[in-house]
């Protein structure tokens, strides 16, 4: 093992890693989750997803990060919400990225729906830092403070 | 141990899919499965009006500025010298008489749910009123200007 890894697979950095991940996204999908019409609107209003699909993201979106919060902070499936994670901030990157490219001038939609803060370069850098935290959690996250059990 | 990662990743979305699904079902807030996507759109017959010049209307006193969100968000924070106007109450018609006739009015909403702001002020041009305008990019625009808002009612 050498030294990066040894770092990185500290079990209180890969813990710190889960629980920033799961505190975050649990957060986020609060508010979505109470306004699903108003979660819609601030995906429509990026201009990324055809309309037909709009709403069933609105719908599950916000549950798969709730669940996968406290999945990885609770410690079971770690790996499996650590790759959920993952994903959807690979998807929350592609389309700020793109928001910013084209100019959009739309509210995030990343925390709170109504006069919530815009997009912004910050808001991708965060993204970004979250996604190093998965990559902690999805290698080394399956160990210790966790539920060991999990599928095989 | 990737394919066991991509393994409870499948069992998790599942299990959340039909979470979402069952309570989107039941509670009052849920939406519809497939998008009415004019929903989503604008669709006002009055003009945009970029945050710069309504400044202009603002500190030259010509404007009355008309907040179109519901009531909390308005306490919350909104232009200052704003009236509210909630697109969902219904009362733009019976609240209508107190907006006055001269200066331009200039309708808002948060970025977001900029919709609210266009059927306020279709609803003014139907009633009659000429200068009628949506605030673009709502209160966010005006508050990146570093325009004045306020609280409460």
């Amino acid at each position: 093992m050498n030294k990066i890894e040894t770092v990185l697979s500290n079990k209180y950095l890969v813990l710190a890693a889960r629980l920033i991940l799961g505190a975050v996204f649990i957060y986020a999908s609060l508010e979505k989750i109470q306004n699903p019409a108003g979660f819609a609107q601030a995906i429509y209003n990026y201009r990324m997803v055809p309309e037909s699909l709009i709403n069933i993201m609105a719908i599950v979106l916000p549950w798969l990060e709730l669940i996968c919060g406290v999945l990885i902070i609770v410690g079971v499936f770690v790996r499996g919400s650590a790759l959920l994670i993952g994903a959807m901030l690979a998807v929350f990157i592609v389309a700020l990225s793109s928001a910013i490219l084209r100019g959009l001038d739309i509210s995030c939609g990343c925390f709170t729906l109504e006069g919530g803060r815009g997009i912004a370069g910050k808001t991708l850098i965060e993204d970004i830092l979250l996604m190093v935290c998965v990559g902690i959690a999805l290698l080394y996250g399956g160990k210790a403070f966790s539920f060991k059990k999990g599928l095989n | 141990m990737m394919s066991r990662a991509v393994k409870e990743a499948i069992v998790i979305t599942i299990v959340v899919v039909v979470i979402a699904f069952i309570v989107n079902y039941t509670r009052d807030e849920g939406i519809s499965l497939i998008a009415d996507g004019d929903a989503f759109r604008i669709q006002t017959n009055a003009e945009f009006m970029v945050a710069e010049d309504a400044r202009g209307h603002f500190d030259a006193g010509t404007a009355m500025f008309l907040d179109a969100r519901e009531v909390d968000l308005f306490e919350a924070g909104h232009i200052e010298g704003a009236m509210n106007l909630p697109s969902t109450s219904g009362e733009v018609n019976s609240l209508a008489y107190l907006v006055p006739a001269n200066p331009d009015l200039i309708c808002y909403s948060a970025a977001a749910t900029e919709r609210q702001a266009g059927v306020v002020a279709d609803k003014l041009l139907e009633i009659g009123f000429k200068k009628v305008y949506v605030l673009h990019g709502g209160l966010e625009a005006w508050e990146e200007e570093g325009l004045p808002t306020a609280k409460g009612n």
